[in-house]
């Protein structure tokens, strides 16, 4: 069941290391794949999709070799890219019909009863006429998604799903995940940690295509413990005796003024308080941290 | 049925093309326009629209299908199909089927303008021309978007359809200076470019692309069925190839034969023997005692069509008197002449000038140089004896110059 990821490298043309020695494992809820673009995201959500080769080490995408099992696999996985090239003349409806085909859902009962489920909790049912070129980012995403879950998948991989959604449309699919991970393990690549802060039960963190960070969300912020600071200020006039590692995750207006956090090993300044860490901070300081190193 | 389903699917979604609509609906109220306005040429106008219609939709279907054939190789957006459990050939197979069914479809709609065309008129017997017609510009696009499809799939890039239009430009430019072998358009050369497309797709489907996909455990079976192709395309050049050697012989062919002859006023018409695509023949011989009116024509000369029309009306008005006209097709094409001998409706025998070189002007072919025909159309008329008592080049009578020729005969030699 689930991803087991060891030693795996990517090497595009001999010469670009997309993936350095990756390791890791997840088997269910919902592994957030967080790192900034470039950082190897894509390239390890392709593998698992089975688009790609490695160039050394192994995944196994329910116990299965990418290398050697492709069709057995692409039989367990829903995928869904992070640009969605659906067909844009065909209707929502006939886009399911056309996917759930192409999965192997012959018997039309089923495939239809599929269907109906996937709109439902898409709710995509009142769409369901209207053809893809038609709607609006969100909505394709939504059917993107009610495609990849079609064929009830062991392993659903999800690549930016909410990169160029509008607010309202980006919380919808991230409760979206929320209930789906109770089927199964979603591998979720983002780049903005909100997608993932309420939902993911393991965090992987990349960059530069090594792994920086793998555990749960617990560990990264029970790791930043008493390293999260909020100092207030008047507007426009930041303060100016902050330490020198003080790292800033966060600046807000308050109706004092401005509320500045971030991540410090000691007291960044004497007006300085604690504050609960969050993921934005742990991956902010995780991003920096190697960047100084 | 899921191939059936999908591809239907597909289909349905592929007609939706507002573009496609719109290239389609243009071509068949302008077929449509054409053919209504062109009673008299009816069946060389469809010959004509239909091969017309096989270059812009065959040259649009081969663009279109080299899309379709990458379109999922796109890196950021094909991944949602590529990662589905679909065998890779079935995949490329259904891409291909679902392409050329909606090009068939729009070929259809735009030929079919021209057959309502004629139908307002009353013309039934456009609807054999018009689906003749149909059937080999079908011919020729479905072979042109293969190549192209299978060569885009086989190099993943629009290159495929860059050389298949390359080809084809060539093909049609070059018609004087390429071998017949190399012309996709020909009837006669449809075995040859039939087994060529389906021996580029089936590799490309069975092998290179389950290869690629990791599924190609089990490649006897395919390459076996690729050697099978390829021994068809070997077979279909070793025919086409003996087809034209037949013609260029140096001697005793029966071509040579016809060509040696030379027309003559007041001698003997030269005979000749041409096929008339139904197995028959079309001889001289086979009507003695008849005043012949022989019409060498070339098929894409609409102002010749009507000539044939104003031929008919001929035979009909003094075919009783004894009067013959014959027509006989100087075209690249085989098919042509085969296509005005059984489907026009005319009611005389049209034949086939095979060994046609050129049809343009001077035409070169057997007949061309047996009748010194220096431009077509060309009309030579006989008297009960075949001897020859009128020529004309760039032959375009009226109908009253066609009775005055007639009836001046009909005076001459009374039945």
């Amino acid at each position: 069941m689930g991803v087991e990821i060891e030693q795996l490298t990517k090497v595009y043309d001999g010469k670009v290391k997309a993936l350095d020695g990756v390791q890791m494992t997840a088997e269910s809820g919902v592994l957030g794949l967080l790192g900034p673009n470039g950082s190897g995201k894509t390239t390890l959500m392709s593998i698992m999709a089975t688009l790609l080769d490695p160039s050394s080490g192994t995944i196994r995408v329910d116990g299965l070799d990418v290398r050697t099992k492709k069709p057995e696999i692409r039989k367990r996985i829903g995928y869904l890219p992070q640009d969605v090239g659906l067909y844009p003349n065909l209707t929502v409806q006939e886009t399911l019909d056309y996917m759930g085909l192409l999965y192997h859902l012959d018997d039309t009962r089923d495939r239809q009863d599929r269907i109906e489920r996937a709109l439902q909790r898409m709710n995509l049912t009142h769409l369901r006429d209207r053809q893809i070129q038609t709607l609006s980012g969100g909505m394709r995403q939504r059917v993107a998604l009610a495609q990849a879950v079609l064929p009830q998948p062991s392993v659903l991989i999800v690549d930016e799903p909410t990169a160029g959604l509008d607010p309202e449309e980006r919380i919808r699919v991230r409760s979206l995940f929320a209930d789906l991970a109770r089927d199964c393990l979603i591998v979720l690549s983002t780049h903005i940690v909100a997608d993932i802060e309420a939902v993911a039960s393991s965090l992987a963190v990349l960059r530069f295509g090594t792994l920086r960070f793998f555990g749960t969300p617990e560990e990264l912020l029970n790791s930043l413990e008493g390293r999260v600071w909020m100092v207030d200020a008047p507007v426009g006039n930041r303060p100016k005796e902050m330490a020198e590692g003080f790292l800033e995750t966060g600046l807000f207006r308050t109706r004092e003024g401005i509320q500045l956090r971030g991540v410090c090993e000691t007291r960044p300044c004497s007006d300085a308080v604690t504050a609960d860490p969050n993921l934005e901070d742990g991956y902010v300081w995780l991003m920096a941290r190697e960047h100084h190193a | 049925m899921r191939s059936l389903r999908l591809v239907l699917l597909g289909y349905r979604g592929g007609l939706r093309n507002a573009g496609l609509r719109l290239l389609a609906i243009t071509a068949a109220v302008s077929a449509a326009v054409i053919a209504w306005n062109q009673p008299e040429a009816a069946a060389s106008t469809s010959l004509m629209l239909a091969s017309l219609y096989a270059r812009i939709f065959g040259i649009a279907a081969c663009l279109n299908a080299s899309a379709i054939a990458i379109r999922d190789l796109d890196p950021k957006t094909g991944g949602i199909f590529r990662s589905k459990p679909v065998d890779g050939a079935h995949w490329v197979l259904l891409n291909w089927a679902t392409t050329l069914l909606v090009w068939v479809t729009l070929l259809g709609v735009a030929l079919g303008g021209g057959m309502a065309g004629r139908l307002a008129q009353g013309d039934f017997a456009s609807i054999g021309m018009y689906s003749l017609g149909f059937a080999r510009a079908a011919s020729v696009l479905t072979v042109l978007m293969t190549l192209s499809f299978a060569l885009s799939r086989l190099f993943r890039s629009p290159l495929g359809a860059v050389i298949a239009v390359f080809v084809w430009f060539c093909a049609m430019a070059g018609a004087r200076f390429l071998p017949e072998m190399a012309q996709p358009e020909f009837m006669q050369n449809r075995e040859l470019f039939w087994s060529l497309a389906a021996a580029v797709l089936a590799p490309t489907a069975l092998i290179v692309e389950r290869g690629r996909r990791g599924e190609l455990r089990q490649p006897l079976p395919a390459l076996g069925l690729v050697a099978l192709l390829i021994g068809g395309v070997l077979l279909g050049s070793v025919r086409a190839e003996s087809r034209y050697a037949k013609v260029g012989e140096a001697a005793a062919t029966i071509w040579d034969q016809m060509g040696m002859q030379h027309i003559e006023l007041g001698k003997r018409v030269p005979g000749f023997w041409l096929p008339d695509g139904r197995g028959g023949t079309v001889r001289t011989a086979a009507f003695p005692g008849k005043i012949l009116l022989i019409y060498l024509f070339t098929a894409e000369d609409l102002e010749a069509g009507r000539v044939l029309t104003a031929l008919d009306r001929v035979r009909k008005k003094y075919g009783d008197s004894g009067v013959q006209p014959i027509g006989v097709c100087l075209s690249l094409d085989h098919g042509d002449g085969y296509a005005l001998a059984n489907t026009s409706g005319l009611g005389f025998p049209i034949g086939a000038d095979l060994s046609t070189r050129k049809a343009g002007t001077p035409p070169v072919s057997a007949m061309a140089d047996a009748y010194n025909a220096q431009i077509l159309p060309y009309l030579a008329v006989t008297d009960r004896r075949h001897i020859v008592r009128h020529l004309g080049s760039d032959a375009r009578p009226s109908d009253g110059e066609l009775d005055r020729l007639i009836q001046q005969r009909l005076m001459e030699e009374p039945e």
